[in-house]
């Protein structure tokens, strides 16, 4: 038998630190999600807290972790890892205390995980607010923060806004984006299955981008069709109204299908091979 | 020989048994045209262009190319040829000329296939000031290439330089229902290398397929990720545009794959779709089969009772 390893997974490519927006499908994709980032920041030894209304940790994360060779107990023990209400965590003031008690433990990190965040899929002034909270917090501390909702359940408007208060940092099992100083990456595959996101992405990332957005592409590992008609549709109003998109780094593949579907010649567009 | 009054693309064929009948048609064709202000491009065999290009001399508006044919693909040549000559207008070109030979391949089957180019040149490279003469070797030539080119092209010119209009000649459309279907291969018959009955995830798809086809086959990995593109391609407007469930069958030998995608919608009727080079600033629908087209050697489309089925083939 011949075992073909393909690539990795999108996500190991922009990584689990920052103010990320899980976006997930069945509960089988959000335990994956969530398991891989927890387990990233025990692995290196951060202050890990989960926030679940009902004070534990769903028996199949703890399972998941474990069988990945993490000492879930242990890390509950030593208080590496704890349980927070999430309204409690949604405070500014007790989220600051849980940053701050955490650094000043000599943890390296801090990261939370908010279950609730989104849970309803509303985006009212209090959800706001939190997500404000958590942007800057990771501004201004070694912290990182996880908010998810479940994909496909809230409109566009909504949507883009998410987006936005999470500064374009999306995780989805094909598709993540990252801001990366004043550039965008892109990563994973895209197709038909995430092209209406990938549009809202660019569409909220261009809006913010004054004159030229470079968008690094040199960890696609797919680009379809629908792929690149969001390319064109997301900075579509960016680009008419003067301004450049820099699509940077295409691998081989990528760049011949770019340049075949002549993407390089489209106003504004521009293909750039040095990372 | 009268010079086509249109400043559109014109498309002749030049039937010749030897050189005798070949070049009192060909040299005036090249050298009026460089004395003229157009470019001209050869793409014959070998020989035509050093018989040609001895008897002219360098000239900087004339460019020598190696005929195209089975090494290629037609979808993609067709993309090439109107890429290139958008380059050369683009650099202040009023006209081109090209004469070409197409090598066509020894089956029917290749025949059939090389002969789309010569039809669907009428439609790619309508609106592209360029006048085409193709030639044919009416004894190297087996008839079933000759009798495909009689209808391919709307003009034709004897070898006496007069130029006529083609009665034989039929739209593209109807040239390409005409064919002879691909149909199914005999590496159908067997179990499929990897198969779904009911297509939800494209990366499963893509992983599955890209490593059975390498584990497989003797292809690069290059042409496989290709054919794996198509399928991905003609996949996601299964998903998109047909009725589930989607069927995927992937048939992965040394010389071969096959991939068939198969919803149980309509499909559509369009033989030419796919074939023509879009140039739109949309990215609309319609690119995904343009570029399916050339990352596979064949693809063809066929609506039943039961459902649509694409077939993509790629073999040595």
């Amino acid at each position: 038998v011949v075992v073909v390893v393909l690539d990795d997974e999108p996500q190991d490519a922009l990584g689990w630190d920052g103010h990320l927006l899980l976006l997930h499908g069945a509960e089988p994709e959000r335990q994956t999600f969530l398991v891989a980032w927890l387990r990233y920041g025990l692995v290196h030894d951060e202050k890990v807290v989960y926030g679940d209304i009902e004070g534990l940790i769903p028996p199949g994360v703890a399972k998941s972790l474990i069988q990945q060779g993490v000492d879930v107990l242990a890390a509950l023990e030593d208080g590496q890892l704890s349980i927070e209400s999430p309204h409690e965590l949604a405070r500014a003031d007790r989220l600051r205390e849980v940053i701050e008690h955490g650094l000043a433990e000599g943890y390296p990190a801090v990261r939370v995980f908010l279950d609730s965040c989104w849970a309803d899929g509303a985006l009212d002034d209090a959800t706001t607010d939190l997500e404000n909270t958590l942007r800057d917090s990771c501004r201004r501390y070694r912290f990182s923060a996880l908010c998810r909702y479940p994909a496909g359940t809230v409109d566009a408007h909504v949507l883009e806004s998410a987006i936005a208060l999470h500064a374009g940092e999306i995780r989805t099992p094909q598709l993540n984006t990252s801001m990366e100083r004043d550039r965008m990456v892109i990563a994973g595959q895209l197709d038909v299955s995430n092209d209406a996101l990938l549009t809202h992405v660019l569409k909220v990332v261009s809006a913010g981008a004054s004159g030229r957005l470079v968008v690094n592409l040199s960890s696609v590992q797919f680009m379809g069709v629908a792929a690149a008609r969001a390319l064109v549709e997301g900075t579509e109003e960016f680009r008419g109204a003067g301004g450049r998109v820099v699509l940077l780094a295409p691998t081989g593949d990528t760049e011949w299908f770019l340049r075949v579907l002549g993407l390089d010649e489209i106003d504004h567009f521009e293909l750039s091979g040095a990372a | 020989m009268t010079e086509p009054a249109s400043q559109a693309y014109v498309h002749d064929s030049l039937f010749y048994s030897s050189d005798d009948e070949l070049l009192p048609v060909a040299l005036p064709f090249v050298s009026e045209a460089l004395d003229d202000d157009e470019s001209v491009i050869l793409a014959c065999r070998t020989r035509h262009n050093r018989l040609l290009t001895e008897a002219l001399g360098d000239h900087p508006r004339l460019q020598v190319l190696p005929r195209v044919g089975t090494a290629d693909r037609p979808a993609e040549a067709i993309a090439q040829s109107a890429a290139m000559f958008r380059r050369q207008l683009r650099a202040g070109i009023r006209r081109i000329r090209l004469m070409g030979e197409i090598s066509f391949g020894v089956s029917p089957r290749e025949w059939a296939w090389w002969s789309t180019w010569e039809s669907v040149a009428n439609l790619a490279f309508v609106n592209i000031p360029l006048w085409n003469v193709c030639l044919y070797h009416t004894e190297r030539q087996p008839e079933g290439v000759l009798k495909l080119a009689r209808l391919a092209h709307p003009h034709v010119i004897t070898p006496d330089r007069v130029r006529t209009v083609n009665q034989h000649y039929v739209e593209p459309a109807e040239f390409l229902r005409h064919l002879p279907a691909i149909g199914p291969q005999e590496l159908e018959a067997t179990t499929p290398s990897f198969s779904t009955d009911d297509l939800t995830d494209l990366t499963e798809l893509r992983r599955g397929t890209y490593g059975t086809a390498v584990a497989r086959t003797a292809f690069s990995e290059g042409v496989v990720a290709g054919f794996v593109h198509a399928l991905l391609e003609v996949a996601s407007n299964a998903l998109i545009h047909g009725k589930p469930p989607v069927e995927i069958r992937l048939w992965a030998a040394q010389d071969q794959i096959v991939g068939t995608v198969t919803d149980h919608g309509r499909g559509f009727d369009d033989p030419l779709a796919g074939y023509l080079p879009l140039q739109d600033q949309q990215m609309s629908p319609g690119h995904g089969l343009w570029i399916a087209r050339r990352l596979c050697d064949y693809l063809e489309t066929t609506p039943d009772s039961d459902g649509f089925t694409v077939r993509l083939l790629t073999s040595r």
